[in-house]
Formats: structure tokens, C-alpha cells, sequence
């Protein structure tokens, strides 16, 4: 019960503070401007971009630069910061396939980078035979199933690691060694133990998933304010309350930032997963399409994978506004 | 001014050692103090004293070493309905609205959600809130944040309201007009207050009682009785009684925060 005696003030406090610290840099070191709810969300940098116009219309990290550079030329100020968000993501799109359409018509970037038309009339092929869809249907399927997977399971996981120092001291050294193994390296043990069918393609995903949800949701616990648990405790709350009624809702930013986090995992680990002798799945499209040279397939395997992520991300936004629009935005 | 003689709050030679890895640390060395009912005691004393340390022991959230504090009588073991908590950090459930922020000690004594919305609301007004009962608590500011904390305390209906620095982290003008609301609360509504400050003209404006700590490890060092009027406003602050006293208090402490600079 760790965190009552932090709450209490107990000398646990001060201790479990630091715990968290270094748990965070060892596990995560990557992840520390990440890992704040909320603070890390384009929806911040978004809000300060379509805000005023003023200085904070520039995200965080150009801050400085801008500021300088806007005090000079005040017209081009005006001039960026009116562009609305949708015709920066359109802008984007027409210079990506611009590029796109350059790489491909120079020699050595035409061996490797099959032109758009290409690329769309694969689609409307596959589209019309019917052979994309399945691709699609058995990935996402394996995503989805290994992901929620992971983190049903990190729940609790992650809650009892908060909880019980003795749980959390044996079994943080096993996530974090398995942390730094990359899915391909134990994919021979996953087929050697549970075949070659869809099985094996969900425990992968679903170690990847499991990992990245079970470090964040971790954090999440360990950051809940500890006034809050005394302001519940004197106001009559029992341990049950102070579980349902603080921890969790103040854990839920956490828990959706792990959310995104796993499903990026789970969609980085499907190519990897794929390889254990899929006959379908975008993963599998991918591999066999090498095979023929045939890069159009290759790139519209990778364009599809890639759209999938960001919609699910948006999804995870969504989901993000709506269940922590309660959390005060850092400045 | 005091309350009518009974005891409320006993604290009988409370002692609290924090044991460390660099060893133990004495925060408070066998603190007495009897609070009488309805009485609005403040505490002063420099930084690290021991007074959030007594204010958790008070209030159940911390166990003293040795000693212990009786209210009416009876031995604290842990957290009770019959003292209430004000927060410097004000410590608001973000992610629930004012108003449910006030109906939440309610609703877990299992008050019914139409009764505890009633009472709530009630307090709010109390807080001049109303307004805001489904504003979440981002959108208000520090002094709102506090008064919304004390709201929350009240409606639970406490005999014993603890509050530490509540006003601390406001500034000058809010904390001048929140004093007087809490005077005011106060003569209202008596209650026996424990009022942890470090600003001694806060503590003769709303106290009936100073007690001064002693620098670690904290022990009661003096008792002031402040013998100003109720009610009492802002404008004393300009009479000679009160500048007296405030200028007395604050030698006495100005003399622990040298111990603590040695
Ligand atoms: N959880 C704790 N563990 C160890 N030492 C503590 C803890 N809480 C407070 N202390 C120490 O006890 C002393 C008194 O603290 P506190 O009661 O917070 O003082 P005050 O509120 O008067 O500033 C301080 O020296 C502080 O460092
Ligand atoms: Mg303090």
C-alpha cells in the first residue's frame, strides 16, 4: 500500500518520488517530453497554432526563433498564422506526392520508388478483384486483438506495480529487460511455441503493446497527486473509494497516452509478425511483392499501414478530449 | 472570544520522528496544546517546524511516534467525518465539476445525489459560487480554487476545520478578501479552526489564539491570546492593539527563523 503512506506523508513520500524518476529514464528515456498527458498532444500545439495570432500561435519548440524573426516582418506573421490547420494538412499532402512524383523519375530513386499512378492503379485493381481487403481485414484483426490484449492485461499489471513494492520489484527488471528486445528476435521462440497460425501473430503484438501500455499506465499511477488521496481520505474515502473514485479517473490521461502509445507499437510490430509465415495481412502483401519486384505493391502496403496509424491516433484523440478535457493544459 | 470551555481538541506530548536514510529527524519534540471548542487557533513558526506535520497528525493522515490527540475525548486513529481539511494546493478533483468537487465527501457518507446536490449548492452559495457549480476547476482561479476547497470541507459539516497555508499560494488582494469571508464563515458557522499560516498578520486578523512553534524541533513555544473584537475587519489592521500584537509575534518568530539560519 505504497501510496497511502506516501499520501499520508509517510516517509514512503519522498522515496517513492524518486523511484518513479529513475524507473521513468530507465524504462523510457526516450519518452520524457512524451509522457506528459496532455502537454505532448498536438491538440496544445494545434490550439496554440489557430489561436490569436500572437506569440503563442507557434508551438513550444519554435518559440524563440519565431518570436525573433516575427518582430521584423509583422505582414508574414499575419500570413502564416491565417493559413487554417486542414490547408497546412493539404499543403503537405500535395508536397509529399510532388516529391513523390521527383524521387520516382530520377534513375536510382525509380528503381525503389514505383510512381503514384502506379501505386492507384494497384489499388483499383486489388480493390476490384477483392484480394486488398482480406490484407487489410486479417491485420487489423491481429492489431486490434493483440492490443486489446495487452492492455486489459497491463491494467492490472500496471496498477499492482504501483501498488505493491514487492510485485513492482519483481517484475519491473523482467519488462524492462524485455523492453529492449526487438519483436524479431523472438519470434522464432513465439512460432516454435504457438505455431504458425494467427496465434503466434497476436502474441507478438501483443508483448509489443503490453510493454509500451504497462510503463505509461505505471507512470500514470505513480503521478496521481498525493493530496488528492488525503483530500479523499479525510472527506471519508476508503481504500476502495480512493482506487475508483481518484486513482483511476486521474490515471485515465496515462492510460490513454499508453493507448496510443501500444497501438503505435502494435502496428510497428505487424510487419515482424507478418513474417512468421502469414499467408495474408498487409505485412505478408508486403514480403511477397518484394519478391516480384513489385514496388507499387510494396508502397501501397506501406501508405495503408501508415493510414491505419493515423487513424487510429485520431481515434485515441478523440477519445482523449472527450474523457480528459478536464486536465489544466500546460503552458 | 474563546469557545465555551470544553475541550475539543486535545494534543497530548506528541511526538513524530521521521527516520531517513540519513538517519532520524525530529520534527516534533512532544507538542501539548489543548483546543477549546470553537476556538480559532492559528499556528506560526518558521519554515520546517513541524506545523503540516502536526496538521497531518491532527488529522489522522499521519501517525505520531509517540503521544496522541484526542478530539472530544477520544483517541485519533485515522481520518474522521468530524475534521475537515483545507489544502494550500487546494487539491480540487480535476476531473470533476465544482459542484460534484463539494458533493464528493457526501455522496461517500452515502447521501443520496438530490439531497447532497441541495447541500452542496447551499455551501456553494456560502463560497459566493454558485455560478460556477458546473465549471470544472481549471477554469477558475487560485482564490476560486480555495474557496471551492473550503465549500467542500463545510459541507461535510465538520466540528474541527484544519487548514494549512489555505491562503499561501494566493495573492495579497485575494487573500485579504478570503480572510474576511472566512471570518465571516466563521462567526456564522463556529467551528473549531487550526489555522497554519506564516503570515502573522493573517494569523491576529483570524485568530483567537497564536501559538508560536519553536524552530525544529517544533514545540510550542508561546501562546497569544488576541484580544481583538468581533467582528473583526480589515481596518484593525491599522489599530494600535493589533499592530502591537503583530509586531510582538513577529519577534518572537523572527527570533526562531535566526535559530534555523545558525
Ligand atoms: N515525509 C517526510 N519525511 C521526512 N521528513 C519530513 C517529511 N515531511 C516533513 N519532513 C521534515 O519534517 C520537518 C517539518 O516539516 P513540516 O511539518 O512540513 O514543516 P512546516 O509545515 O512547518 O514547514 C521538516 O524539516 C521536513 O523536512
Ligand atoms: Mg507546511
Amino acid at each position: 500500500m505504497d501510496i497511502y503512506k506516501a499520501a499520508a506523508g509517510g516517509k514512503n513520500g519522498d522515496g517513492a518520488q524518486k523511484r518513479v524518476k529513475i524507473f521513468h529514464t530507465v524504462f523510457y528515456p526516450q519518452m520524457d517530453l512524451n509522457l506528459r498527458p496532455g502537454a505532448n498532444s498536438d491538440r496544445a500545439n494545434v490550439r496554440r497554432i489557430t489561436g490569436d495570432g500572437g506569440l503563442k500561435a507557434q508551438p513550444q519548440g519554435c518559440k524563440k526563433a519565431g518570436g525573433n524573426y516575427m518582430n521584423t516582418k509583422k505582414k508574414n506573421r499575419q500570413f502564416w498564422s491565417q493559413i487554417p490547420n486542414g490547408a497546412w494538412m493539404g499543403l503537405s499532402l500535395v508536397l509529399a506526392v510532388l516529391l513523390w512524383i521527383f524521387i520516382a523519375s530520377t534513375e536510382s530513386g525509380g528503381v525503389v520508388f514505383a510512381e503514384p499512378w502506379e501505386v492507384f492503379s494497384k489499388l483499383v485493381g486489388k480493390v476490384k478483384d477483392g484480394t486488398l481487403w482480406p490484407h487489410i481485414y486479417v491485420s487489423l484483426f491481429r492489431v486490434i486483438a493483440g492490443f486489446s490484449l495487452g492492455f486489459v492485461i497491463s491494467i492490472p499489471i500496471a496498477f499492482l506495480m504501483g501498488w505493491y513494492a514487492p510485485f513492482r520489484n519483481l517484475v519491473a527488471p523482467w519488462v524492462q529487460f524485455v523492453r529492449n528486445i526487438p519483436p524479431l528476435a523472438y519470434i522464432p521462440l513465439v512460432i516454435t511455441g504457438a505455431g504458425v497460425g494467427e496465434k503466434a501473430k497476436v502474441i507478438v503484438i501483443f508483448i509489443a503493446s503490453f510493454l509500451v501500455l504497462v510503463v505509461t499506465i505505471y507512470q500514470g499511477v505513480c503521478n496521481v497527486d498525493a493530496t488528492l488521496i488525503k483530500a479523499a481520505r479525510v472527506l471519508g474515502a476508503t481504500d476502495k473509494d480512493i482506487f475508483f473514485k481518484v486513482v483511476i479517473p486521474a490515471s485515465t490521461p496515462f492510460i490513454l497516452v499508453g493507448a496510443r502509445l501500444g497501438l503505435s507499437a502494435s502496428l510497428t510490430t505487424l510487419v515482424a509478425a507478418e513474417l512468421t509465415g502469414a499467408s495474408k495481412g498487409l505485412g505478408m502483401m508486403i514480403q511477397k511483392a518484394q519478391g516480384y519486384y513489385d514496388m507499387a505493391t510494396v508502397l501501397l502496403g506501406i501508405l495503408i499501414i501508415g493510414i491505419i496509424g493515423m487513424l487510429m491516433e485520431q481515434l485515441v484523440k478523440f477519445l482523449e478530449r472527450k474523457l480528459t478535457g478536464w486536465q489544466e493544459t500546460v503552458q | 472570544m474563546a469557545g465555551n470551555g470544553a475541550v475539543k481538541v486535545k494534543i497530548d506530548k506528541v511526538e513524530k520522528i521521521y527516520s531517513g536514510r540519513n538517519g532520524d529527524m525530529v520534527a516534533l519534540n512532544g507538542v501539548s496544546l489543548d483546543i477549546m471548542e470553537n476556538e480559532f487557533i492559528c499556528v506560526v513558526g518558521p519554515s520546517g517546524c513541524g506545523k503540516s506535520t502536526l496538521l497531518n497528525v491532527i488529522a489522522g493522515l499521519l501517525e505520531p511516534t509517540s503521544g496522541a490527540v484526542y478530539v472530544d475525548g477520544k483517541e485519533v486513529t485515522g481520518p474522521g467525518p468530524e475534521r475537515g481539511v483545507v489544502f494550500q494546493q487546494y487539491a480540487l478533483f480535476p476531473w470533476l465539476t465544482v459542484l460534484k468537487n463539494v458533493q464528493f465527501g457526501l455522496k461517500l457518507q452515502g447521501v443520496g445525489e438530490a439531497e447532497s446536490k441541495e447541500t452542496a449548492m447551499k455551501y456553494l452559495k456560502m463560497v459566493d459560487l454558485e455560478q460556477f457549480a458546473d465549471s470544472y476547476p481549471k477554469e477558475l482561479s487560485g482564490g476560486m480554487k480555495q474557496r471551492v476547497a473550503i465549500a467542500r470541507a463545510y459541507a461535510v459539516n465538520p466540528q474541527v476545520l484544519l487548514m494549512d497555508e489555505p491562503f499561501g499560494a494566493l495573492d495579497a488582494q485575494t487573500r485579504t478578501q478570503l480572510q474576511s469571508e472566512l471570518i465571516k464563515t466563521w462567526q456564522d458557522q463556529k467551528k473549531t479552526c487550526f489555522f497554519i499560516t506564516h503570515d502573522v498578520e493573517e494569523a491576529v486578523i483570524l485568530a483567537t489564539k497564536v501559538i508560536i512553534m519553536s524552530a525544529r524541533p517544533g514545540r510550542v513555544k508561546k501562546i497569544v491570546d488576541i484580544d481583538l473584537p468581533y467582528p473583526r475587519t480589515q481596518e484593525m489592521k491599522m489599530e494600535m492593539r493589533f499592530l502591537d500584537l503583530k509586531s510582538y509575534i513577529w519577534g518572537e518568530v523572527y527570533q526562531e527563523y535566526l535559530e534555523v539560519r545558525k
